[in-house]
């Protein structure tokens, strides 16, 4: 018989409110890409509004987790859900505050010097990519994909790197303006962080499931 | 740092008449460390606990298989004087069982039976045991008073100094804080703490936050089989086992 149905299907519910803030980022980051690529700035515009929502659900799905701990002293796996909860809706609202960087980049006059906007779109695309399978390993509490997008990391850096090198060779060679150059290396930077945020969210998951702490700047136990 | 194994049970099976209670458990108690038993009621783990002491050879028609050892000698054998065994593996009960007798006759009692006969080294024990419980500065004016003047709370740790006025080397405590109020568990739980420094010191609980709180090591019993044991910290935070798992978390139970 399980003896605390009650405060399970809080976890669940909780863990709800949780994936509709991965949609909700989502949505903010493919409007901020459609934005920049595209320069429409209407929808920048809707990016940064969104942004509020996103901040206001990221402060009560916290005071929701800081309830459970408090009222429910859970343990073991309930006990690293609401904590990886807690640690996820932080890389969440982060991650959408990269796309309202990236739609501001847009309002300012973004543009792609040279020939690197393929560049930028290569990295835009895996970062969804990333972020996609990131999503999908915390609704299925799925390790092996949540694996995946830790090691897509490097190359989200790989490609960063390779679009920020091409954006400052365009500058050098004057085929870009100096602001539409920074905005387009401040968005490669975003995409980067973006990349690195859905990586914790694989990291995340992996603690939740397994116990264990992947991360860098932690010491294995 | 690697502790001293206190006491331990090897391939122990103890039975009620036919009915195998506990299976095959081997468990190693470290010394001046809590070793918490938890696991759903009639897993075994009252039984187990009171192997260590063979309370359980009170109860007719049963057996036990198996060895359990105190400092690596076979305590379940027939030679073995029991009471002196008691003397080293003192026990505290579920509900406070004072006797109908004064606080300070309550703690000398056990070394009255023991054959102690010095009043000086009698009024120093008694006194040390129920600083030790951590109740002399509440009846240091009132001994002569009966214990069963004494609030529930008091009573249970009344209890444990009597335990520990015959200095035993091992503490088994069955749900000690279970029929107490919260400010009484949490100072039994505060005495465990200070307690563990002379005593090794053996807890069964049905309370999983206790045994959070007040343990060291935490073994997990199913069914009459010990399924987990480990770090209490580990138990509490990623056990190895999924049924310890569904167990902590309130999956079953």
């Amino acid at each position: 018989m399980e003896t605390r149905a009650h405060f399970h299907a809080e976890l669940e519910a909780l863990k709800g409110r949780v994936v509709a803030l991965c949609g909700q980022a989502e949505a903010s980051r493919q409007g901020a890409v459609a934005a920049y690529l595209g320069r429409d700035l209407a929808l920048a515009r809707q990016v940064i509004e969104a942004d509020r929502a996103i901040n206001q659900n990221t402060c009560d799905i916290d005071e929701a987790c800081l309830k459970l701990l408090a009222l429910e002293q859970p343990v073991a796996l309930d006990l690293r859900r609401i904590v990886g909860y807690a640690r996820v809706v932080i890389n969440l609202e982060r991650l959408a505050d990269e796309a309202v960087n990236i739609a501001e980049g847009a309002l300012a006059g973004a543009g792609l010097p040279g020939d690197c906007d393929g560049m930028l779109v290569a990295l835009s695309d895996h970062v969804a990519a990333m972020f996609a399978l990131a999503t999908r390993a915390f609704v299925d509490d799925d390790v092996d994909a949540a694996m995946e997008v830790c090691r897509f990391d490097e190359r989200a850096r790989e490609l960063a790197v390779s679009a920020m090198r091409c954006i400052t060779e365009a500058l050098s060679q004057c085929q870009a303006t100096p602001e539409t150059g920074v905005r387009a290396i401040l968005a490669c930077r975003s995409f980067e962080r973006m990349a690195a945020h859905a990586a914790n969210l694989g990291e995340i998951l992996v603690f939740i499931v397994k116990g264990v702490i992947l991360s860098q700047k932690c010491q294995p136990r | 740092m690697q502790q001293s194994v206190k006491m331990a049970a090897e391939t122990l099976d103890f039975y009620y008449g036919r009915f195998r209670a506990l299976e095959g458990i081997n468990l190693e108690i470290p010394e001046h460390q809590v070793t918490a038993l938890i696991g759903p009621s009639g897993c075994g783990k009252s039984t187990f606990l009171r192997c260590l002491n063979r309370m359980n050879d009170l109860i007719p028609g049963t057996r036990t298989e198996g060895a359990v050892l105190l400092d690596g000698v076979k305590v379940n054998v027939p030679s073995l004087d029991v009471v002196e065994l008691r003397r080293k593996v003192g026990m505290v009960f579920q509900k406070p069982n004072p006797f109908p007798k004064t606080i300070f006759e309550n703690v000398a009692y056990g070394l009255r039976v023991g054959g102690v006969t010095d009043r000086n080294f009698i009024s120093a024990q008694v006194e040390k045991s129920l600083i030790s419980a951590g109740l002399f500065t509440e009846v240091k004016d009132r001994l002569y008073d009966s214990a069963l003047g004494l609030s529930g709370g008091q009573q249970q740790r009344l209890c444990i100094a009597r335990a520990v006025a015959l200095e035993p080397e091992v503490l088994l405590m069955d749900e000690p804080a279970s029929a107490l109020d919260p400010i009484a568990t949490q100072k039994i739980e505060e005495l465990i703490a200070e307690l563990k420094r002379n005593y090794t010191i053996v807890i069964v609980t049905h309370s999983m936050q206790q045994a959070a709180r007040v343990s060291d090591l935490t073994a997990f019993f199913y069914m009459g089989k010990l399924v987990e044991v480990g770090p209490t910290e580990a138990i509490f935070t990623r056990p190895a086992n999924q049924q310890t798992e569904d167990y902590v978390t309130g999956r079953f139970g």
